[in-house]
């Protein structure tokens, strides 16, 4: 009888069957298999695939102009860096700038033209079109027929000087009593009071041949400028023969890599200014061929005579052997001396910004090498249609509406500031924007316009620079998603309020004619990624050679300007008004001892103009590098003084209104002073409501002269 | 067909701490070029992925003589007695003999976070989510780095992508050797002040391993013995101090902390 197979044979079997997978490779297969398969979830990225190559271009994200280098997977950028070389940034890109390719897909990207209904903190946005937001603006007064009443609208241009500008120029001169407002970038102010006092309109830092910068605030290191323009004179592989000033009420980035770190209370920087004047015109420290040079010579040596050393010292809280030796140190190189605040903070008072001025004229540095030297406008810009009008000079509640384009913008106003300007109730403020930002969620309606990259756009001078240049940003992606071109906007608007007569080219026929007419100034040399000497522009038989160079990354610069030695300067020029603040602010007592003075702190691209792609929660989320908006900086004994410690919510008070913030102590703070960090914000407006809170900037006080960068605050707790 | 074996490299770096600005810009390139997705709106500065990460670091003192030094931490690649190599269960880190570079494997990784724990340098950063990017940005990712999922841990390797693309590209030429400037990690081709040095530390007449023979140059933690390749420098003697000790100063209020 054959052998039957029984239970205990199956059961063996299965025992040792068990046992055995485990010794065979098959089960840890399965799991590692497992885990592989598991990588291949719903949400996993489908990686580009296709030809690599690189492309050159210029970013728009801000005024600085850099030239920038694409790699392309079959044609769409995935990752960007500096053009090495590049006069203008040397290569160097900031980290908005690496990032802009991203911008496209912005998950608040405006999909259509868009407008708030409602008021205050319950208003909703709504889609709409382009033809209905004409029409109600067209029915608005100061959109009536050119023939109607006057002073009603105006256009504010955050980015002046492109050929866009004479649209907007051509356009408001049809309307009786408009006004074209154009926000000079915070590195410009000093050069324009310089502007003021002179023959020539036009005036840039030569900072790459100076050897002394005292710097009012500046963030020269951080965010001015073009990136990479000082820092690479700042930080040379061999010895620099750089030494910079920083005068400052906090140890910023700057200050932090100074040669010479002078701590100022906000709001003193004139008495310093003329304090340091002083000095000079008392040692005879300005060159010889001063006084001969300047009209109002006599006034201006009075004037300085009120700040003597030992009340600025008072004042200033800096000592007197320091304010001295600053002095000469100024005195006796090539030096350069400017004022600025980040973006966020905006100008410093009109008077202390003359100040810092005069001091450039007495050291003798305006018009020589290292100094500040006269720059030629781009060939092609005109404008004389109607002449800038500052915002300041706006009767407020006057307007309409206003139009706003911050694109690439160098500094923003707070939009307290355009909102005073506004008729109540009635008056519309419209923005051009790529995202719903939290500035543009101040607007009453929203023009989606492409974003970074996606069309063709123009770079001008940027701004501090001494030679004027021109850079076309090409393209490097297709628009995602329909946008509205300015222009376009404009030439809508002007048939719609019959305006008639006015040409709007589109942005490529401007920009190629502004070649021709570069071509034709045979100015200045063209720098191209491809070549390895710049070319000569003279040397090009035709403007598509020009066209040709800049479209494939090139950048004009100009050719320096010839100097004029016998520039006059008038330091008087204003002088009644500037002498009476300035001998209010030296002679004023310290405000009262429960102010704190607020300043508005935050870089480009934190004040939410639609330049900060979600990637960067790396600097702003993920660590702690930088900042996110509606926190304010302070010092832990001011803090003290208060009873609130970091991290407490707490309401911030100004004369204008409050915010909820939340604290953060920093001993690198001046006591007595807040940062209050604008941007960007970490709530963004969800489901087509405003923001609840109102940003940090909003509530800072306007002065007369425009500024708004100190404001008295007080804090109370949650 | 002729095998092309290039040379072996220690690939190190060199950190000037007293050019680093804080800019930022190290964070942004390590980022695009690295595919990390923007952070879940959870996400905060222990949760978050940043592979580099720039630490604000006060000195302490009052104002106005507060000094503050930005210091870029990474993955330190530590040479000898890896602890994240020690402890992986998974063997989903490894050093490349070839390079000297500390590789992670995310395919094999199953999120013990064994060697976060180990590693002295919180260099290293965890899944949380899923990473997700905003609709249409997959697109515009860099093709040579794979993405990570939920649930695994990820490190800075010295953008290991780029290093095999300049190898291929020198075999291709038959060179064994990679020319200096060849291979460059995205954050010191972004450094605005080069403050970053990079190079190969097993070449005795490459500028980075005279450099590391310099003066004030140090390592962080040099006491565990980890032989990272990581070096830094400073002239401040608080700066040097706070690297051996690992006493940071925090900027925010004792009772916070």
């Amino acid at each position: 009888m054959p052998n039957l197979l029984t239970r205990r044979d199956l059961l063996s079997l299965a025992g040792g069957s068990a046992l055995g997978l485990f010794l065979s490779p098959v089960p840890w297969k399965l799991l590692d298999d497992s885990a592989i398969w598991t990588q291949n979830w719903s949400l996993t990225p489908k990686l580009p695939r296709g030809p690599i190559g690189y492309r050159h271009t210029h970013c728009t994200l801000c005024p600085g102009g850099c030239g920038v280098k694409a790699r392309c997977v079959h044609g769409l950028p995935v990752s960007l860096k500096g053009t090495a070389g590049h006069p203008r940034n040397y290569g160097v890109l900031c980290p908005l700038g690496y990032t802009a390719h991203h911008l496209s897909c912005h998950p608040l990207r405006l999909t259509q033209p868009s407008r708030f209904d409602g008021k205050g903190p319950d208003s909703r946005l709504r889609q709409s079109s382009l033809e209905e937001i004409l029409s109600e603006l067209t029915g608005n007064p100061g959109s009536a027929p050119a023939s109607s009443r006057p002073g009603t609208v105006a256009i504010v241009e955050e980015r002046p000087g492109r050929t866009l500008s004479h649209i907007y120029r051509e356009f408001l001169s049809r309307v009786p009593g408009s006004y074209y407002v154009a926000a000079p970038a915070n590195e410009e102010v000093t050069l324009d009071h310089i502007g003021q006092m002179s023959s020539s309109p036009s005036w840039g830092f030569d900072l790459e041949n100076s050897k002394t910068i005292l710097s009012f605030g500046a963030p020269l290191l951080d965010e001015w400028g073009t990136p990479g323009r000082l820092t690479r004179r700042f930080f040379p592989q061999a010895d620099r023969d750089l030494f910079l000033i920083q005068v400052e009420s906090r140890r910023s980035r700057t200050a932090q890599q100074a040669d010479r770190y002078l701590p100022l209370r906000p709001g003193r920087e004139g008495i310093l200014a003329m304090g340091l004047a002083q000095e000079i015109i008392k040692n005879n420290l300005y060159p010889r061929e001063i006084p001969s040079g300047q009209s109002d010579w006599a006034e201006f040596q009075e004037m300085a005579s009120s700040f003597p050393l030992p009340l600025v010292a008072e004042k200033t809280g800096i000592a007197a052997d320091e304010i001295v030796e600053t002095a000469r140190r100024l005195a006796h190189s090539s030096s350069v001396v400017l004022a600025g605040c980040d973006p966020a903070g905006g100008p410093l008072d009109a008077s202390a910004n003359r100040a810092i001025a005069c001091l450039n004229v007495l050291l003798g540095t305006v018009g020589k090498p290292g100094g500040i030297l006269p720059r030629k406008e781009i060939p092609g810009v005109d404008t004389t249609a109607i002449t800038a009008t500052p915002l300041a000079a706006i009767p407020d509640y006057s307007l309409h509406w206003m139009l706003v384009d911050s694109t690439g913008s160098g500094s923003v106003y707070p939009m307290s500031l355009l909102r005073r300007k506004l008729i109540p109730e009635s008056g519309k403020l419209i923005y051009f924007s790529t995202n719903l930002t939290s500035s543009a969620a101040y607007a009453d309606y929203l023009i989606p316009i492409s974003a970074s990259l996606e069309s063709l756009e123009e770079v001008i001078t940027p701004p501090g620079a001494s030679t004027a240049s021109w850079s076309l940003s090409v393209p490097l992606m297709p628009a995602k998603l329909p946008s509205v071109e300015p222009a376009f906007f404009l030439h809508k608007m002007a048939e719609a309020m019959k305006i008639q007569d006015i040409h709007f080219p589109s942005a490529e026929e401007r920009f190629r004619q502004r070649a021709r007419d570069i071509h034709a100034s045979e100015r200045g040399t063209v720098f191209s990624p491809e070549k390895e000497t710049p070319v000569k522009v003279s040397d090009l038989a035709q403007a598509e050679e020009l066209w040709a160079l800049l479209a494939e990354g090139g950048c004009w610069i100009d050719d320096p300007s010839p100097v004029d030695m016998a520039n006059r300067f008038s330091l008087g020029r204003g002088m009644q008004l500037w002498r009476e603040r300035c001998v209010t602010q030296i002679t004023n007592t310290t405000p009262s001892a429960d102010r704190l003075l607020l300043i508005p702190m935050g870089g480009r691209g934190a004040l939410d103009t639609g330049s900060v792609a979600p990637i960067l929660s790396k600097l702003y989320q993920e660590s702690d590098l930088r900042l996110q908006g509606s926190r304010i900086l302070m010092h832990p004994e001011t803090a003290a003084e208060q009873g609130i410690v970091s991290g407490d919510n707490v309401i911030l008070h100004t004369e204008i209104g409050q915010a909820p913030v939340i604290v953060e102590t920093d001993p690198s703070i001046m006591p007595g002073v807040i940062y209050g960090i604008v941007g960007p914000e970490s709530d963004f407006p969800i489901a087509g409501k405003k923001p609840q809170k109102q940003a940090l900037q909003a509530i800072c006080s306007l002065q007369a002269d425009g500024s708004w960068r100190i404001t008295e605050a007080r804090i109370t707790k949650v | 067909m002729q095998e092309m074996k290039s040379l072996p490299a220690r690939y190190g770096m060199l950190i000037d701490l007293d050019r680093c600005t804080g800019c930022g810009n190290c964070m942004m390139a390590c980022a695009v070029e690295n595919n990390l997705a923007p952070a879940h709106p959870k996400a905060d500065s222990r949760t978050g992925i940043t592979w580099m990460r720039v630490y604000p670091v006060t000195h302490g003192a009052d104002f106005p003589y507060t000094d503050t030094v930005y210091v870029p931490m990474l993955c330190q690649q530590c040479e000898k007695d890896t602890p994240c190599i020690a402890v992986c269960p998974q063997n989903a880190v490894d050093m490349d003999p070839s390079s000297g570079i500390v590789g992670q494997i995310p395919q094999r990784c199953f999120g013990c976070r064994y060697c976060m724990t180990a590693c002295p340098y919180h260099a290293r950063s965890f899944n949380w989510w899923d990473p997700q990017w905003p609709e249409g940005q997959e697109k515009m990712l860099n093709p040579d780095v794979a993405p990570r999922m939920r649930g695994v841990v990820e490190k800075c390797n010295f953008c290991h992508g780029r290093w095999h693309a300049a190898r291929v590209k020198a075999a291709a030429q038959e060179r064994k050797k990679l020319e200096p400037g060849e291979y460059v990690p995205a954050c010191v081709e972004s450094c605005p002040t080069g403050a970053i040095l990079f190079g190969d530390l097993a070449d005795p007449e490459a500028r980075l391993a005279q450099a590391i023979r310099g003066k004030d140059v140090f390592r962080f933690l040099e006491k565990m013995g980890t032989e990272s390749k990581v070096y830094y420098r400073s002239r401040k003697t608080w700066v040097k101090q706070m690297a051996e000790t690992n006493r940071i100063l925090s900027r925010k209020d004792p009772e916070r902390s």
